[in-house]
């Protein structure tokens, strides 16, 4: 099979993991190295595909041949798709040769597990370890780790890799058992763990040295941290299960990020799954949900009021912080020139960005309505929220029952939340 | 009035700061980008420096220089005095003026300055190089890396340094319409800007243009998203651009026909593996 066959292949079996970031990971380039890369820190997307995902990595398996039997993947044994398998000096080349057309920022890579967890996991493990050594690559390089791995591979894995993920892949451990019965949420655990102890030994390690004032320490371990993924959609999982997962994960191991993947339909399905895929709407809610739990100052409680409606779902026609603010419209509107900073960021349409200038503006001069259009904000999804010396929304706008009709008719309102 | 003629944000800095030490005001000054007809307005360049210094060592913020040098990419004549504008009412006005995101003319350097700073990112993405034989001077061949590049604004200079220290170890030439940037593996030369040129792509491009098309998931169309953070008018200068409508085109299809497929019938050979189906075992008892 040639190349491009396999690319074809291989490439196809990776999209579905949502991450392709580049970010977080310590700043390097090729100056004075024998090999290209750099990283700033920032991540760079090079291109985007029609899905509108972020294509910053080349995201591949090294192998679709796979002995677990997740119901939700396309590669799991009993699937009639087609195979490949790259050797870890393909996977190499190809890694630079998309790099030095600026193609990509790095790679990701993952696999299917073939023999068995320890094998797979030395085989990944080799790529990164051949780009870094071989051919003094230091570009972003991201490793799936395969949770049954041993602790060894794992250590290795992390002196190489910018990033590592492991995947929680569902959100309870019956769920796990049902869709994916070879794996144990135990062992992904301890995984992650595990990850989450190296990484804070390196850091240590180095402030220390920093507070010796010994010479800057290189030792870095996975310096962009971990991330891992769970699938939406194919269990009855409620948004609120999901949330208080992630919460959970963020705490205990320092995730960088929660991934959501909806699951999608795929060729040749297992009849576990349900019929249709769920609505990428759902996906989109969670992550507005996660990025106001964790920047944002709101508690799970707030965001999914499993009490009141009794369903533990976040609202598909709204975004979280509005729909929030339209169970508790007695809050607003908020007087811009005086409500401290965490009120502001609660108010919808306003983002970490508008807020902050806000406070700096008005250290000036009490604002005015128009110039919270200065400072970047959309005055028409504002406006029956705020408050300034020449603006106040008549208590009737709040009080319309209409209010979040409107809302569902205007411009879609999730872009204003990341503001 | 005084005609300044800047090629660069060093020279544009260097005059601006002997013209606030004397404090002249922005009205008084005509800035043009060297290289363009000068139109003669009685005193000339130079002129100022016989002003009597009013103050030595006049000061703006650190943060207003760091602005200044990307705003000074801007494709626009004017940029030059506006900057000088705000530079003038940092030191005459208010030296907190720049926290002043209402005013104007702040909105407008920041305006600007993001317009630069995300025509940079984008370059720093989307430039797209191919790999040419080429002759050095002894008979050997080497490798060269090419690429054209339209950004909108003038920001190679400001930008050929970050491709140097990323691909420090290769041959390669950038060039745009205004400004060409070459790296030898010793030294960064800027030439004058070139043609538009696109060679034939190598056997790698065959090779990312079905990533492309393979990275992409036709249950999850949404060109709106895309077209958000890769504009059109980059398209003309990204192999893998030609693509999206034959894949946007075949997407619904795509997804009718797995759904219509529906459930897997026949699970496939692997599993009639007794060797598999016995490790699959072991690791579910666990
Ligand atoms: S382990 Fe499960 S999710 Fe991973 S490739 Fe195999 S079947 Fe797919």
């Amino acid at each position: 099979m040639n190349r491009l066959r396999k690319l074809t292949i291989l490439a196809d079996a990776a999209k579905y993991d949502a991450s392709c970031a580049s970010s977080g990971s310590v700043k390097r380039d090729s100056s004075g190295g024998r090999g290209v890369g750099s990283t700033t820190g920032m991540g760079i997307c090079h291109s985007y595909a029609p899905d509108g995902r972020c294509i910053s990595l080349l995201k591949l398996l090294l192998t679709n041949f796979c002995i677990y039997e997740c119901s939700y993947c396309i590669n799991r044994a009993s699937s009639n798709v087609q195979r490949a398998r790259f050797s870890v000096e393909e996977v190499v080349d190809l890694t630079l040769d998309f790099y030095k057309r600026n193609y990509i920022e790095g790679l990701f890579l993952s696999s299917g597990i073939i023999r068995s967890a320890d094998y797979t996991m030395e085989q990944l493990v080799r790529v990164a370890r051949c780009l870094r050594e071989t051919h003094d690559f230091r570009g972003y390089i991201h490793l799936k780790t395969i949770p049954d791995a041993s602790p060894a591979l794992i250590e290795q894995a992390g002196l190489y890799a910018d990033r590592l993920s492991i995947n929680i892949e569902l959100p309870s451990v019956h769920s796990l058992a049902r869709f994916a019965p070879e794996k144990s949420l135990l062992t992904i655990r301890k995984s992650m763990g595990q990850v989450r102890e190296h990484i804070d030994e390196a850091k240590e390690s180095r402030h220390r040295r920093r507070r010796r004032r010994a010479a800057a320490s290189t030792f870095h371990y996975s310096p962009a941290g971990q991330s891992t993924q769970m699938i939406v959609g194919a269990d009855d999982s409620t948004d609120s299960d999901i949330l208080s997962l992630s919460h959970n994960l963020y705490r205990t191991y320092d995730m960088r990020r929660v991934y959501y993947s909806a699951f999608s339909p795929i060729p040749d399905a297992a009849q576990t799954l349900p019929a249709r895929p769920p609505p990428l709407l759902r996906e989109h809610r969670l992550y507005q949900a996660d990025w106001l739990l964790r920047f944002y100052g709101f508690g799970i409680g707030e965001i999914v009021e499993t009490d009141r409606s009794g369903t533990g779902m976040l609202d598909l026609d709204v975004d979280p912080k509005l729909a929030w603010a339209l169970r508790h419209r007695d809050l607003f509107p908020v007087n811009v020139n005086r409500a401290p900073l965490e009120t502001l960021l609660r108010v919808p349409g306003i983002g970490a960005i508008g807020a902050g200038r806000i406070v700096q503006a008005r250290q000036f001069s009490s604002l005015r309505f128009k110039d919270l259009a200065k400072c970047g904000l959309s005055t028409g999804k504002i406006a029956p929220f705020v408050e300034t010396a020449d603006h106040h929304p008549s208590l009737t706008v709040l009080e319309d029952q209409d209010l979040k009709q409107r809302f569902m008719r205007g411009a879609s309102p999730q872009l204003t939340l990341f503001s | 009035m005084f005609v300044l003629e800047v090629d660069s944000f060093a020279r544009w800095r260097q005059q601006a700061r002997e013209l606030l030490k004397r404090a002249v005001v922005p009205e008084q000054i005509a800035w043009r980008q060297a290289g363009q007809a000068v139109l003669d307005f009685g005193a000339g360049a130079g002129d100022f420096l016989s002003l009597p210094v009013r103050d030595a060592s006049p000061k703006v913020p650190q943060r207003f220089l760091a602005l200044a040098e990307e705003v000074a990419c801007f494709d626009d004549e004017r940029r030059w005095s506006m900057l000088y504008r705000l530079a003038w009412r940092l030191v005459f006005e208010d030296r907190r003026l720049l926290d002043l995101k209402v005013d104007d003319q702040v909105a407008c350097l920041y305006r600007m300055q993001k317009s630069v700073a995300r025509d940079k990112h984008k370059m720093k993405a989307f430039v797209r190089f191919q790999r040419l034989e080429t002759e050095l001077g002894s008979g050997e061949h080497a490798a060269h890396f090419i690429a054209w590049f339209e950004p909108q604004h003038l920001i190679l200079p400001a930008l050929a340094p970050f491709f140097v220290k990323r691909f420090t170890t290769m041959r390669w030439s950038i060039l745009t319409p205004r400004a060409c940037a070459h790296w030898d593996l010793q030294q960064l030369t800027l030439t004058a800007g070139a043609q538009r040129r696109r060679d034939t792509g190598d056997d790698i491009e065959q090779l990312w243009l079905q990533y492309y098309k393979s990275i992409f998931n036709p249950a999850r169309l949404k060109l709106k998203a895309m077209q958000a953070e890769m504009p059109k008018k980059y398209w003309r200068n990204l192999p893998e651009a030609p693509l999206i409508g034959e894949l946007q085109r075949d997407a619904q299809r795509r997804v009718d026909k797995m759904l219509d497929d529906g459930y897997s019938q026949t699970p496939g050979k692997a599993v009639q593996s007794q060797y598999l189906r016995a490790q699959q075992q072991r690791l579910r008892n666990r």
